[in-house]
């Protein structure tokens, strides 16, 4: 698929990345539920800790991600917040990670 | 990524409620030769500080429902464990938040995400000041007060030093830095004491030529000299 977001992470954390994916899986799956009867506070939390693990784990773009969804229930942008659910979930579906030392 | 090891294992306990966070932070330290326990939240955190010796905290300043500040007001305020190190992480680093990190007792305030460098480093860094000796708070004509470890005054930035909220100043207070902390810190000429921030580094003793910047006549006065030896 020409348009996979193909992203070299350190080798070193090439064991702990599979939980760290599940966990997005989770994510994703507990932002449908929130994202039906919009609980922000939910959905900011998600955000925010994306916010802070992401770029550890060296997906920096996921991070913004984060970010972003964490502003957008700040602001209460109920469209912000879709849309940047949304980027999340087409981020993770589209995402090809290979290691590298 | 290169990791050296620690020399010997150091017990590091991290307050975080973030899962991922715990496993990265795991991976790190004990990639580095450190001992790691973890704790979710406030109540987790203060057990685990009370039922195992920690070298240093590694605490999210956001946790759950809490905030974990309430974990550093309570290090700060005991006596048993007030020196233990305190490096505050966080996703919400703006001004306010990091400031307030210091003005309550951390002693190093890092923004997510982590680097993995600059988090061992600033580890490394504490782990050493707090090996360092006391630092003496004298008095001329009252009984001293001891401050027992590095931990009790906390750096700011590459000038600056901020008490911790639970020394007060007595009369005439006296303050005695050593040439191996000030090395250690990386400070720069004495040159301003404000109302809690002393800038101080190169050995002697300052007197009148101590400047005093935006504190009151008061707190002023309880400021006979620094010392530094």
């Amino acid at each position: 698929m020409s348009n996979e977001i193909h992203v070299t992470i350190d080798k070193d954390l090439e064991d702990i990345m599979p939980m760290f994916l599940e966990n997005r899986q989770k994510d994703l799956n507990a932002l449908k539920g929130h994202l039906e009867t919009m609980d922000i506070e939910s959905i900011q939390t998600i955000g925010h800790r994306l916010a802070g693990n992401a770029g550890s784990y060296g997906l920096d773009d996921l991070g913004h991600i984060g970010a972003a969804i964490e502003e957008s229930c700040i602001s209460k942008d109920e469209a912000g917040i879709r849309e940047n659910c949304q980027k999340y979930s087409e981020f993770m579906s589209l995402l090809k990670i290979s290691y590298a030392d | 990524m290169q990791i050296s090891k620690a020399k010997s294992k150091k017990e590091i306990l991290v307050i975080d409620d973030d899962s991922d966070t715990q496993l990265w932070l795991k991976k790190i330290l004990e990639g580095a030769g450190y001992h790691c326990r973890f704790a979710a939240n406030v109540d987790e955190g203060i057990q685990q500080v009370k039922e195992h010796a920690s070298h240093l905290i590694i605490l999210d300043y956001r946790l759950e429902n809490e905030i974990g500040f309430e974990v550093v007001e309570f290090l700060r305020n005991s006596s048993h464990y007030k020196s233990i190190p305190i490096v505050m992480i966080s996703a919400s680093a703006n001004k306010k938040v990091v400031l307030n990190a210091f003005i309550i007792g951390a002693n190093e305030f890092l923004a997510k995400p982590l680097n993995p460098a600059l988090l061992l480093q600033t580890i490394k860094k504490h782990l050493k000041l707090n090996e360092l000796p006391s630092i003496k708070f004298e008095e001329d004509n009252a009984p001293s007060v001891q401050v027992k470890s590095i931990g009790d005054l906390i750096k700011i930035n590459e000038l600056g030093f901020i008490l911790q909220s639970s020394i007060k100043l007595a009369p005439k207070t006296k303050l005695i830095f050593t040439s191996q902390y000030l090395k250690t810190m990386g400070a720069s000429p004495c040159e301003t004491v404000t109302n809690d921030v002393a800038s101080v580094a190169k050995p002697g003793t300052y007197r009148n030529e101590v400047k005093f910047k935006g504190m009151d006549e008061a707190t002023a006065k309880r400021i006979r000299n620094i010392k530094i030896t």
